[in-house]
């Protein structure tokens, strides 16, 4: 019919409407969303145009994408999720950026004297950390674990590094391999962590995928990986990457 | 080595079990006096019990987590008794348990107790049978589709646990891993065939079970319904 | 001997005020239309209520205190049999399982066992049945064994034949007639039922509005114009008569009544057994003469005592024989054209004599 006809020619019209590069649509993985929204504030003249942040676990978020969700850009909590939509989609060179380091503590509420990896050896009561499988910050524990000779302490594993941070918080977990963003964010003595030298881990590195490329996308990114933006990325308790590509 | 999943099956339906004689054993009561009780206090007591069904497990995980923790009384007493957390344990996922699926217990059996007729329970105490004889000798009998009901859904429910597990499991293998968390971590690590079994065999399970206690349920409609 | 007084005011405007005592043999019957507190009070006497804040109760059985202001006795330790309307076997149980339910939990050894209970009530056929496959019928009379089996020191039996039809009803009383006879425990029999009350009561209270309005003796009460008044067409007196002898010719029983000889259709009554006998006023006529070639064979020479004041077509008289009183029932047209009056002294024609039971009535 001839009014069904253009109703049809019409719909494509409606998304690209949506899809107007005026509003950003930014995913990022919870830990760092509030480093996010720090970043956000300390410029708000430079970015010229309108965000949308939306935050979950990395694997949810992988998985909306995958599934069609219309994120611009992604900021994943590690490595490997980034990487498997860069081989999926075939994205072009540069598509993929480390944009901060995650750091590792061991976190001792309550701790009397400065806590270091004396105290780990020495531990035997429920150590929480993130889950191995699942979360980069829980195989980065582990790996400190069998690097180090510990007394065996009980490992309680939480889904994610935020869970892990509850355990410890509340007390039914004595202590706990978290980040150092966390403690940093809830203004914990430092007395009461250790932050764990990189070198009994791989490298957490969180990267960012620029799904759907525009000039908004790219001035965002830009803006993330400059100076006042990494500085800003390291007192909220990351390191920044010293390059700036990733293959 | 055994496969980590039937280990997380073991839990699982060790923790179900548990679960449901102990509700038997503390709910039994407690349903029998919602069902038959004037007292004033009973206008408290069941919406509590209620609270189970419309509250989010995490609602009710967050606070187990507190209400566990050694910094808290409870966690503290256990703590002192046991030397372990509550949390992180399976006995803190029996007592999670027992207080989530409390209401798929107590509510069948309550409607069911209330459906044994007054006059009943009067000629029994008329021929000399005291109150417990006439709880085992009149009520349970006559409620013997009540008890069915409710220990179906108390056990199948408690199979399906996830979010208080999530929040107070700890995730400890062979412990605390059931199979609802295990399915969880197959997704989260994209191990999705894994993930549709697990899934796919909760879903067979819970059906057949439910099917077999609905079945039960109409078979047993013809007995009891005439009296003199 | 149980006694009660009570005095129970309910919200919904129900009382119930009674001070009564039920005799220790014998059946005692409440008799009174729906509401009046008969059921009430057999739920007090078997401890299934025991009234509210504000109520009093004092209940007392041959000396011991069954409920008081300080005391309250359960209804399991009180060895009293209840037989309600219906709704009373255990659904879950056969025929069987009911009668030991009641044995296993058998207050006193009163020498009945299942053997002689079966043979009253006829229960063979009906031990392996299942409850809901028992007529009304059939389930009172298991009923009634239950409380038999269990010891019952005393037995209540609320509106029994309430929910049973009326051909079954004529059924059962015969059963309930032998234990009337056989049995020495009390009976209270409650009924709103006047046909029932007057077959089976040995003392009579009646009940209005939650007080007691009459009692007394049955065979007193029945010939009572304030009693009977208001049953109309069911009214009825009882009467006390001793079996004489049968007459084998014409297959009748002669009973001697105050000294005059009544004759009724009755089963082989043993001579010299005391019986009472239920004369439905409506078959029972005045007439002035003695009359002679008629087929009534019933007629008795009475003392007219009074009659029902009314405007209403029927009228109910008082006759005296002797020491005992009967009601006749007979048109206004018919009391004013015969000019009846107190100290008369005429003729009752009974047309039908109905022999209640062969028992030892008081």
């Amino acid at each position: 019919m001839f009014s069904l006809r253009y109703l049809v020619m019409a719909l494509p019209l409606c998304f690209a409407q949506a899809a107007s590069p005026e509003t950003l649509n930014i995913a990022v993985a919870s830990n760092f969303k509030v480093t996010l929204e720090k970043l956000i504030a300390a410029e708000p003249n430079r970015l010229n145009h309108k965000l949308k942040i939306i935050s979950g676990a990395t694997g949810s978020l992988y998985t909306q994408i995958v599934n069609g969700a219309p994120f611009d850009i992604f900021l994943a909590a590690d490595m490997h999720r980034p990487q498997l939509l860069d081989q999926e989609r075939q994205l072009p060179a540069g598509s993929r950026k480390a944009y901060a380091i995650g750091q590792l503590v061991l976190w001792i509420p309550g701790a009397s004297s400065q806590v270091n990896e004396e105290n780990l050896s020495l531990f035997t009561g429920n150590l929480a950390i993130a889950n191995p499988r699942t979360a980069p910050y829980g195989l980065a524990a582990l790996s400190l674990l069998e690097k180090l000779n510990t007394k065996k302490p009980r490992l309680i594993m939480g889904e994610n590094v935020a869970q892990a941070y509850q355990f410890v918080h509340t007390g039914n977990a004595q202590a706990g391999l978290v980040a150092l963003s966390q403690v940093i964010d809830q203004a914990i003595d430092p007395q009461s962590y250790w932050h764990v030298p990189q070198q009994y881990h791989e490298p957490i590195e969180q990267q960012l995928v620029v799904l759907n490329s525009s000039p908004a996308s790219t001035e965002f990114v830009n803006y993330l990986l400059s100076d006042p933006a990494r500085n800003i990325i390291s007192s909220s308790g990351y390191q920044v990457p010293g390059n700036t590509n990733r293959d | 080595m055994i496969d980590p999943d039937l280990i997380s099956l073991a839990i699982t339906l060790k923790l179900a079990a548990i679960t449901t004689v102990i509700l038997f054993v503390l709910g039994t009561p407690l349903a029998w006096w919602l069902a038959r009780t004037d007292h004033v206090s009973r206008v408290l007591i069941e919406p509590l019990v209620a609270l189970p069904i419309v509250l989010p497990p995490t609602v009710l995980g967050f606070y187990f987590l507190i209400l566990f923790s050694p910094n808290n009384p409870i966690g503290q007493f256990w703590y002192s008794l046991t030397g372990h957390t509550l949390s992180f344990s399976f006995s803190g996922l029996v007592v999670g348990s027992v207080i989530y699926s409390l209401p798929f217990y107590v509510q069948p059996l309550q409607v069911a107790f209330e459906s044994v007729k007054q006059e009943f329970l009067d000629a029994a105490a008329t021929l000399g049978a005291g109150p417990l004889d006439r709880f085992f000798n009149i009520v349970a009998p006559m409620s013997r589709r009540g008890f069915v009901v409710a220990g179906t859904l108390a056990f199948a429910h408690t199979v399906g646990e996830f979010g208080i597990v999530l929040m107070i499991g700890g995730n400890i293998p062979d412990e605390t891993r059931v199979l609802s968390i295990a399915l969880y971590d197959h997704v989260e690590s994209l191990q999705y065939d894994k993930a549709h079994l697990l899934a796919g065999g909760l879903l067979i399970f819970s059906f057949l079970l439910l099917f077999v206690v609905y079945y039960l349920n109409r078979r047993w409609q013809t007995d009891h319904t005439a009296a003199h | 001997m149980i006694a009660l007084k009570a005095h129970i005011s309910r919200p919904s405007g129900f009382t119930l005020d009674v001070d009564l005592e039920i005799k220790p043999n014998g059946i005692t019957a409440l008799y009174g239309p729906s509401g009046s507190g008969k059921s009430t009070i057999l739920k007090l006497l078997a401890g299934l209520e025991r009234g509210g804040k504000g109520d009093s109760i004092e209940l007392t059985s041959e000396g011991t205190t069954w409920q008081n202001n300080n005391t309250f006795l359960p209804p399991e330790k009180r060895e009293v049999g209840l037989v309600f309307q219906q709704q009373q076997l255990f659904p879950h149980l056969t025929v069987q399982g009911n009668l030991q339910f009641a044995q296993q939990r058998r207050h006193v050894n009163t020498g009945l066992d299942l053997e002689q209970i079966n043979e009253w009530l006829d229960l063979s056929s009906l031990l392996e049945k299942k409850v809901d496959q028992l007529s009304g019928g059939e389930a009172q009379r298991v009923a009634i064994a239950r409380v038999l089996l269990n010891g019952a020191k005393c037995i209540l039996m609320d509106e029994p034949l309430g929910s049973i039809d009326n051909p079954s009803r004529s059924r059962i009383l015969p059963y309930l007639d032998k234990l009337h006879k056989n049995l020495n425990i009390p009976m209270v029999y409650v009924s709103h039922s006047f046909e029932e009350i007057t077959h089976l009561a040995d003392y009579l209270y009646v009940l209005e509005k939650g007080r007691i309005k009459f009692e007394g003796p049955m065979i007193e009460m029945s010939s009572s114009l304030a009693l009977n008044a208001g049953e109309g067409d069911l009214a009825a007196t009882v009467i006390q008569c001793t079996v004489d002898n049968f007459d084998d010719e014409y297959g009748l029983t002669e009973l001697d009544f105050e000294g005059t000889a009544l004759f009724v259709n009755a089963d082989n009554p043993k001579p010299g057994n005391r019986v009472r006998v239920r004369i439905p006023a409506r078959d029972v006529s005045i007439v002035l003469q003695k009359p002679s070639d008629t087929s009534i064979l019933n007629i008795l020479a009475v003392d007219i005592v009074s009659f029902t004041d009314t405007q209403s077509p029927s009228v109910l008289v008082k006759l005296k024989h002797k020491q005992q009183f009967i009601l006749a029932r007979i048109t206004r047209k018919s009391l004013d054209s015969l000019h009846l009056q107190p100290g008369q002294q005429v003729y009752a024609q009974i047309k039908s004599v109905a022999l209640i039971n062969d028992s030892v009535s008081q």
